[in-house]
């Protein structure tokens, strides 16, 4: 049995070898590359399922990797970076990277993250839900209805756009300048105080307990997932 | 103290100068004059001398070329204006010229906090990243070995275990490194030298980084006969461990290393030689300061190089690269002398 086709792009050989026999031994067929030059022809030639991609490249960076992947496809991309990186982190996230895990990682975690990639890009091909649900909510998008067990919940037209976008990218780290951007424009980057306090909001009226979010996560430093069901 | 005395010896000159003018009628163009050892003093020595100076100048003035000569008095009221105002000028001046000198030596301050600042953080961002990466390639072994569902054949467990030694052993590398720079960096390094064997250390060395360099093999070349060389052997390793290190991070699998040992007049010298792109000339002594990569974006936390050379030199040798013959490649050189040999 061969699973879905992973590309593995770091430049330390020894992470590559790692992470070639787990993600083996669990199923996936697994490709390498070790420099950003090599990754982009491998997907040109054979593009894989999933994409994890080290940040710190010999040649050209993660960043724009991702950047200059995201002109032609929409293969999922996790990142895998060193704390040292999260600026970095932030702008391959902006540039369209899925996810990120960070340095030293367990192999189960980046496991179910694969999995919620794979999953989410296998949906994107189907044709758009009208209805999205989420634990106990449900989001109508033809009629920007907005309920919880049932019962109508009301939002302002901005917690409206914030909840839409994050459910959007369901499963997907959404950081704090894709947000502003989607949701209030351009120019409002750095608005984030005022995210927050949307954010404060919203789960206030959606989760069961405000303080332990499970619908609305956050990332620190980076932005809010949608909990992916 | 000297800066008060010195302020005192450029009024001396100056009121010599001044001595020396034939017309001395033209009493604003010597009170000028005195501007000039005040100025020096402001800028020179800081405040206090400069006030020095100028209560120097308007006295010894007044002493010697203010009627009637020998006294502090002054006869003339047109004098006695001047004096004042010169010293009036002579303080305002010693002030704002001190007050830049500060201002000069804050900023120089300034510059040289930021500048170290810079360096620690690059340092820190270099260290973390080098720790970092044989950590990932650990934990994700061990927990891919923990994994309770996945099928790992055999083969597969003993290559996670292996990068867990492996990569065990880069971080013992790695901070041994931190330690030898720290040493090095505070100058304790203590050097106690013994008649070592090299041919012996050599092929250790080489044996111990096998797994490290992976599918590169090493070409050995070393001398049937070679006297014992006085040094430290735990450090020597360290060199040559660090100069492989190095050449295997710089050059693609597969790739040839030429270790040669040979003996000249009154030195060893070893070589480590790759068949990588080489360093370009520029770089050539950069490379071998703390934090330096040169120009490539290999990883690295730029300190094997450092601590080669602080070891080498601490033995009284020296160590350089140049291009390797041919390949073009980075060929490092270090020797130790053989002074004491037989001790």
């Amino acid at each position: 049995m061969t699973g879905p086709r992973v590309l593995v792009v770091d430049d330390e050989p020894q992470i590559r070898r790692s992470l070639r026999v787990a993600l083996r031994a669990n199923g996936y067929e697994v490709e390498e590359a070790a420099t950003g030059g090599a990754a982009l022809d491998q997907v040109a030639t054979r593009p894989p399922a999933l994409i994890i991609l080290d940040l710190s490249l010999p040649d050209v960076d993660g960043v724009e990797v991702c950047r200059r992947l995201r002109e032609w496809t929409q293969v999922p991309v996790i990142i895998l970076s060193a704390n040292s990186e999260d600026e970095a982190k932030v702008r391959a996230l902006d540039e369209g990277a899925d996810d990120y895990v960070t340095k030293p990682f367990s192999v189960t975690e980046l496991l179910a993250r694969m999995r919620v990639a794979v999953r989410r890009a296998a949906r994107a091909t189907e044709p758009a839900a009208v209805v999205i649900r989420a634990a106990e909510i449900e989001i109508d998008l033809s009629r920007r209805l907005v309920s919880r067990g049932g019962e109508e919940v009301h939002l302002t037209p901005t917690e409206y756009g914030v909840l839409r976008y994050l459910a959007d990218h369901a499963g997907r780290v959404v950081t704090h300048g894709q947000l502003l951007r989607s949701v209030m424009g351009p120019g409002y980057e750095d608005a984030v105080g005022s995210l927050r306090v949307y954010v404060a909001s919203l789960r206030k009226k959606l989760e069961a307990d405000p303080a332990t979010p499970h619908l609305i996560t956050t990332e620190p430093g980076v932005g809010y997932r949608f909990r992916a069901d | 103290m000297s800066r008060y005395l010195e302020a005192s010896l450029a009024v001396g000159v100056t009121l010599f100068a001044v001595g020396q003018i034939e017309s001395r009628a033209a009493l604003p163009t010597a009170l000028l004059l005195y501007l000039l050892p005040v100025v020096l003093a402001a800028t020179q020595w800081g405040r206090g001398p400069a006030v020095l100076a100028s209560v120097l100048s308007v006295l010894g003035h007044d002493l010697f070329f203010v009627q009637p000569v020998g006294t502090l008095s002054v006869a003339r009221a047109d004098e006695a204006v001047g004096l004042v105002l010169l010293l009036f000028v002579a303080i305002v001046t010693a002030q704002l010229a001190s007050a830049a000198r500060r201002a000069g030596e804050k900023e120089q301050e300034a510059a040289i906090a930021r500048r170290s600042d810079e360096m620690k953080t690059a340092l820190l961002r270099a260290v973390s990243h080098d720790l970092r990466t044989p950590l990932a390639s650990i934990k994700a072994s061990a927990s891919g070995l923990r994994q309770p569902d996945a099928a790992y054949t055999a083969e597969d467990r003993a290559e996670l275990l292996a990068a867990i030694e492996e990569e065990s052993d880069r971080l013992d590398r790695l901070v041994g490194n931190l330690l030898e720079a720290s040493r090095l960096e505070a100058g304790a390094v203590t050097l106690h030298k013994d008649p070592q064997d090299l041919r012996e250390l050599v092929r250790a060395v080489v044996a111990r980084l096998q797994p490290m360099l992976a599918e590169r093999s090493v070409r050995l070349s070393i001398p049937d006969e070679l006297p014992l060389i006085p040094c430290n052997y735990a450090q020597i390793d360290h060199v040559l461990t660090n100069l492989l290190e190095n050449a295997a991070r710089h050059t693609p699998p597969g790739t040839a290393i030429d270790l040669s040992l040979e003996l000249r007049s009154d030195h060893v010298r070893v070589q480590v030689a790759d068949a990588g792109a080489g360093v370009p000339p520029a770089d050539r002594e950069r490379i071998f300061l703390p934090f330096e990569r040169g120009s490539t974006r290999v990883g690295g936390s730029g300190l094997g190089l450092a601590i080669a050379r602080g070891l080498v030199q601490a033995h009284g040798g020296r160590v350089w690269v140049d291009d390797t013959p041919g390949s073009g490649g980075a060929r490092f050189t270090f020797t130790l002398p053989l002074d004491g040999v037989g001790e």
